[in-house]
């Protein structure tokens, strides 16, 4: 029936994704790459030109590289790329860009050495908190990420209102950290007077959100200025400890929006799934309205079509972002004639459209189509993003302005803070679901997950262990295992292949050459798994132990094989081996201290546009141990 | 969205349709709870709070232990499960959704969605060491995939049972979904059966036959039970997309099968040998909505009088229902009874406890069901009391032979009017679930009660091979003047002894009085036709209650014979009346209307629309009428109004 061709369409889908005896991966990377966002502006960082003049302890270097043995210490190498930071004597200011900003939203990258502290002051005055949170288990406002406390001599306490991030997401000293930030400078009206804190709308570091619509009520301790206003320059703390920052980019907004205005609309029965000549059709009903929404519609459960227009007051000219999503139908954004957006069919949330134009400053006639062929489905989204301009909903949002934090309900939280904890379940890894998949969690705080259909370690995080409500919850649609702790991502491939020889490609997945059987795991008194897998009639351990409560995992491999068997460590865009004999991974998103107690050394070889780092185990009985550090 | 339509349709239609026969009981669910549990109660097995005990599989441990494995990927052994203090030990977690459960060699067997795990505890802690992976098959990554069993053959070897996805519809996006397969312990895969859809129950009989329960779905017209063998496919045509992988026994493919041929499996699986039709039909809605786990009774008669009959759980209505199974020429088939209602949430297995009570696991996360508990553990427990119930109903070739748990009221058992039959169908096609189709009245012509009054043999008219049966013994009590506790059973007659339906002879009819004054039926040449009849027809009948010829053409006030030899296999008559289709539909109507006198009457009703007509004639004899055709010209209908026939077996007698 209606529903026949949907199905069928997924049925197609199913059959090209489908598994044959050994699981594949999509080809994800095959799949352009579409804007989702307007670009950011990035820092020139061949000079200091974009940050006002600045004391000797900031300089621009091409490498930095941190000894994990060694407080507080850089070690650099010429070049351009990043800023870097040591004070010392007579040289510890701080460093403030050029511009001023109101509204900012910034994604940088950080390096901090062994217990280093430093912060980042948005318009000077408002800080998020830089330091070695490493090895902290409940992290406080003066943790990484954390919002700084303010100060005030006459309080009691004096220190007030600090906020610590979610969790500790820090990485290991020496590792790069991203930070993506959306910050929403004060309000004030025409006479000066503050209507509005500053907020800090989103905080992400390595991937994780760690503050949600935060609100700062004044300056933070250390802060520049003792007094706020509309703008100010963006600042670093300089005289606290070294620190490094490379890839920092930035959209500055105004206060503008993108408005529909005068707006009309129509409404008419509608079943088809293709938008029809609806001047043609006999309308139900016109009016004018202030709401652009899937809720005008009469009838939750009907079938119709409704088409707004109007007109879209553009602030200024330049190039703006569309994207609109609909749940469950059809629909297409129109300005004057041109067709801007089109989801004319049967679209879900999960297939939004995406459209860049350049627009003139003025009102642009518009007109927003929305078909409802969908019974039991309702609701479309359209958002902008332009020059200067957040991006911001065009459809009127539901009344609640502040988008609801996300819950964690401990009744789906696996904890593991008693014993060594295992849990089979669905895994996303690089947007893949993986299926023959188990987490392991320990009371260390330092969890893993082993895909056994490829024998490969996937994946691992600290802090909290696992959420289930994916699984637990109702049906449990998805079926996934969430860990409650930023992962850092393995290469995903099987981790153990027979190569021809040393510059074979590595398989993504398990060759139809190869018989693999999985064979399971056992558990030893503590109840740590050994997963045992037969390749070819070779036989292969994997075992893990968390080292201390420090990021750092130890990875067991034993072998026994006729055959010689290749085990790829690790890939990423960049493997560098460093001073100290320990590998950097993928541009220093983590650390891999291959033993010198092995026979054989890894290489590092490029393929596929990427760095591989791959070591060959003999025949006969192996044994392989090395450490990750994150 | 329009799977809730359908159902919604289903659940009316079935309730307007039944209603006729009054089987929307006029108890409530209470009281028949209440009445139930006179002869076996539901007792509760205590669960600590902390555990969500959302039962996939049970299993008794060498030490009786009860094992029991949950969605959330438990295994739980509980000691003392028959007390009020059991206690509980966690012997393994982590697993992915457990949906089954085995103890063989000092360990368990389980599936899980994505393998078939083997543990052991080989320290001997109470907590499994050993994870082993005996078989590990893919998975899309839908939740709809859910992997059940393991249950062991004679041999050794288990059975698992693997889910479609559901993507609106099902699918069998990877291998083997919608299969039942074949594995040794050491892990040697075999497909034996496909077309499944919602397998989540099955057994393994002592013959080592397998059997399964389907849920109404798409492709599947109704809730069912049928006997895989090895290249059977059961209905759903989504895993046919395996059919070409080597080690598949049968090579069907999925556009082999028409998406609606407009017949009921029964009729469709003569032209495709490969399907397998149920060998119980559970009618939707009146026995369950989701049928799950089965369970032989091999207790020798302590769980009370039903030995050797299979009881069937049923997730969405929180209850068991019985099944009497038979096998009739080589071909499995029976009849389903309403058994015991009111569990605490969805029946997923049922095992036998070692003092003869049933074990009842339960889980309804993510489905509604009667029972409104989440997830739940009882105890079926026969309270030693034997209910009065239809024991078994038995298919004959003329009937069906009824035995009782207590010997009956012989008068009132010996009375047809105590009983209805009535039998239906459903369609097959890839549509969700079928609406009830082809319902038909049947005939009880008499009845002979056994000397000991424990049986009744029903001598029927009108039974159809590949329809279910439903048989309503309403009038019928016990000795001590006890109702029936459910006087109603649903018998799938695939097959009658002989192969062949036959109706009684003549002598076995209860004919209470003489037979009726009948002036307007002629068998004898009227002496005044000296040169005998101007014309002389031989009819006969075709397959599908027709007549085999649309029309016979007469001289107004001519003389007319006809004879009318009956070739099919049951009861005909034949019926001149006036012109005009009303008349002809109410003749039909009237006849379907003489109730118990009908067979007195030949089932011609009293009427001035009726001019001529023969007897009711066996199969395989014949009879002819003389009559002197009307001077009024016109098209006047010829019927056979034995009931329900009427609408089809039609022709036009032209006097012109």
């Amino acid at each position: 029936m209606k529903y026949l061709f949907l199905n069928l369409c997924l049925l197609v889908v199913c059959v090209l994704m489908s598994f044959n005896e050994s699981p594949k991966r999509s080809t994800a990377n095959l799949i352009e790459k579409k804007i989702e966002v307007l670009p950011f502006k990035k820092f020139n960082l061949d000079g200091l030109t974009d940050f006002k003049p600045v004391s000797k302890n900031w300089q621009i270097v091409g490498k930095t590289f941190v000894d994990l043995t060694q407080k507080q210490t850089f070690v650099s190498e010429p070049g351009t790329g990043i800023l870097l930071n040591i004070p010392g004597k007579g040289m510890s200011g701080n460093i403030f860009t050029a511009f001023e900003h109101s509204d900012i939203e910034i994604e940088l990258d950080v390096m901090m050495p062994v217990q280093s502290n430093s912060g980042l002051y948005f318009q000077g005055r408002y800080e998020i908190q830089l330091f070695d949170s490493w090895a902290v288990s409940k992290p406080k406002y003066a943790d990484i990420g954390g919002v700084y406390q303010r100060f005030d001599n006459s309080r009691v306490p004096k220190g007030y209102e600090g906020k610590a991030p979610r969790i500790n997401a820090a990485k290991a000293p020496g590792l790069w950290q991203h930070f993506r930030i959306v910050f929403q400078a004060p309000r004030f009206n025409a006479e000066g007077i503050k209507t509005k804190n500053a907020i800090f709308k989103e905080v992400f570091l390595n991937g994780f959100l760690i503050h949600e619509n935060q609100e700062v009520t004044g300056p933070t301790q250390g802060s520049a200025f003792n007094d706020e206003k509309p703008m100010g320059p963006f600042m670093i703390q300089g005289d606290h400890g070294a620190v490094a920052f490379r890839n920092i980019q930035c959209k500055l907004y105004e206060q503008n929006k993108v408005s529909f205005n005068s707006v009309s609309m129509k409404e008419f029965e509608n079943s088809a799934k293709l938008i029809p000549d609806y001047n043609k059709l006999e309308k139900l009903r016109e009016i004018s309205t202030d709401t652009v929404s899937a809720d005008m519609v009469t009838g939750r459960d009907s079938q119709k079509l409704l088409v707004f227009n109007g007109l879209m007051n553009v602030p200024t000219t330049g190039d703006y972002l569309f994207e609109m999503k609909i749940n469950g139908g059809g629909g297409a954004l129109l300005l004057k004639t041109d067709t801007i957006v089109n989801l004319n069919g049967d679209f879900k949330n999960e297939e939004p459209a995406f459209k860049l134009v350049t627009l003139q400053k003025g009102f642009i006639p518009f007109t927003l189509i929305y078909n409802k062929h969908q019974k039991f489905r309702l609701g479309f989204s359209l958002f902008v993003e332009g020059p200067g301009i957040a991006r911001h909903t065009l459809h009127t949002a539901p009344p609640v302005n502040i988008a609801p934090v996300k819950k964690i309900d401990s009744a789906f939280v696996i904890d593991a803070s008693n014993e060594t904890v295992l849990q089979r379940g669905f895994l996303m890894h690089n947007k893949i679901k993986r299926t023959h998949t188990i987490s392991v969690g320990s009371p260390k705080n330092i969890h893993y997950s082993f895909d056994l259909a490829f024998g490969s370690l996937i994946q691992v995080w600290g802090g909290k262990f696992l959420e289930v409500s994916e699984m637990w919850a109702g049906r449990g649609i998805q079926q996934l295992g969430v860990p409650l702790g930023i992962p850092v991502l393995l290469h995903g491939d099987p981790d153990f292949a027979f190569l021809e020889n040393k510059n074979s490609n590595w398989p993504d997945s398990i060759p139809s050459s190869t018989v693999y059987k999985q064979l399971g795991y056992e558990l030893d008194n503590y109840g740590n798994p050994t997963f045992s897998t037969l390749l070819n009639g070779s036989t292969i351990t994997n075992s893990f132990v968390p080292i201390d409560s420090l990021r750092r995992l130890k990875r067991i491999i034993s072998t026994k094989s006729i055959k010689e068997i290749w085990h790829k460590l690790a890939d990423g865009s960049i493997i560098e081996k460093l001073p100290n004999g320990v590998y950097a991974i993928d541009d220093r998103n983590y650390f891999l201290d291959f033993s010198t107690d092995n026979n054989n050394t890894p290489v590092i070889r490029k393929s596929s546009g990427k760095d591989e780092l791959l070591v060959k185990i003999p025949a006969g009985n192996q044994k392989i141990t090395y450490t990750i550090t994150w | 969205m329009n799977i809730v339509n359908t159902i919604i349709k289903n659940a009316l239609l079935t309730a307007i349709l039944f209603s006729t026969v009054q089987f929307v009981n006029a108890q409530s669910l209470a009281e028949i709870i209440k009445k139930e549990s006179v002869y076996y109660k539901i007792v509760d097995v205590p669960i600590p709070q902390h555990i969500k005990l959302e039962v996939g599989g049970l299993a008794l441990t060498d030490d009786d232990k009860l094992g029991v494995s949950t969605r959330r990927g438990e295994v739980w052994v509980i000691d003392k499960p028959y007390s009020l203090t059991p206690s509980y030990n966690r012997y393994a977690h982590g697993l992915h959704e457990v949906l089954g459960l085995a103890y063989k060699d000092k360990g368990f067997y389980l599936a899980q969605r994505a393998e078939l795990t083997r543990l052991e505890d080989k320290n001997g802690d109470g907590k499994a060491d050993v994870y082993k992976t005996i078989y590990s098959w893919p998975l899309s990554g839908n939740y709809h995939e859910y992997s059940f069993g393991p249950k062991f053959m004679s041999n050794g070897d288990m059975l698992v049972t693997l889910n479609l996805g559901w993507e609106g519809r099902g699918v069998s996006s990877v291998k083997w979904r919608g299969w039942l397969l074949k594995i040794t312990p050491q892990g040697l895969m075999t497909p034996i059966a496909t077309g499944l859809r919602s397998p989540s129950g099955f057994v393994i009989n002592d013959k080592d036959a397998a059997f399964y329960t389907e849920n109404q779905g798409d492709w599947v017209g109704s809730g069912r039970m049928t006997h895989l063998a090895s290249g059977d496919f059961a209905g759903n045509t989504a895993g046919l997309r395996w059919t070409d992988d080597p080690k598949s026994p049968l090579k069907l493919k999925p556009t082999d099968v028409a998406i609606k041929s407009g017949l009921s499996m029964y009729e469709y699986a003569k032209k495709i040998p490969e399907i397998k039709p149920p060998a119980v039909w559970f009618p939707h809605a009146i026995l369950g909505i989701s049928t799950s786990d089965i369970l032989i009774d091999n207790t020798a008669g302590k769980f009370g009088p039903f030995d050797g009959q299979w009881f069937v759980g049923d997730q969405g209505h929180s209850k068991i229902m019985r099944v009497f199974m038979e096998k009739v020429n080589g071909v499995y088939q029976g009849a389903a009874f309403p058994f015991v209602e009111g569990f605490s949430s969805g029946i997923l297995r049922m095992i036998w406890g070692k003092d003869v009570s049933m074990f009842v696991g339960m889980t309804s996360r993510g489905w509604s069901s009667t029972g409104k508990e989440e997830f739940g553990l009882q105890r079926l427990v026969w309270t030693g009391k034997t209910p009065f119930e239809i024991k078994t109903i038995k298919a004959q070739n003329d009937g069906f032979l009824v035995e009782f748990t207590k010997p009956v009221d012989k008068q009132l058992a010996a009375q047809s009017s105590s009983y209805t039959v009535t039998s239906f169908n459903y369609n097959y096609h890839s549509s969700y679930g079928s609406d009830i189709v082809d319902q038909q009245p049947a005939m009880v012509h008499a009845v002979k009660v056994s000397t000991d009054g424990l049986s009744a043999k029903l001598t029927v008219s009108g039974m159809r091979l590949g329809f279910i049966h439903q048989l309503k013994a309403e009038g019928v009590q016990s000795q001590m003047g006890e109702p029936l506790l459910h006087n109603t059973g649903f018998y799938t007659l695939n097959q009658v002894p002989g192969g062949v339906l036959k109706i009684a002879d003549a002598h076995n009819m209860s004919m209470a009085g003489k037979m009726s004054n009948q002036p307007k039926r002629v068998n004898h040449m009227p002496v005044s036709w000296t040169n005998g009849p101007d014309k002389k027809f031989v009819v006969a009948t075709i397959p599908g209650l027709k007549f085999d010829f649309k029309e016979i053409a007469v001289a107004p006030g001519s003389k007319v014979q006809i004879t009318f030899e009956n070739n099919d296999d049951m009861l005909h008559n034949l019926v001149i009346l006036q012109p005009d289709l009303e008349n002809a539909d109410k003749v039909g109507q009237m006849a379907m209307e003489l109730g118990l006198k009908g067979a007195d009457l030949n089932y011609v009703p009293n009427s001035d629309l009726v001019l001529f007509h023969t007897g009711i004639i066996q199969p395989e004899k014949s009879e002819s009428i003389y009559f002197v055709a009307p001077r009024k010209a016109g098209e006047y209908w010829i019927l056979c109004t034995f009931p329900g026939h009427s609408f089809t077996m039609r022709a036009k007698l032209i006097v012109k």
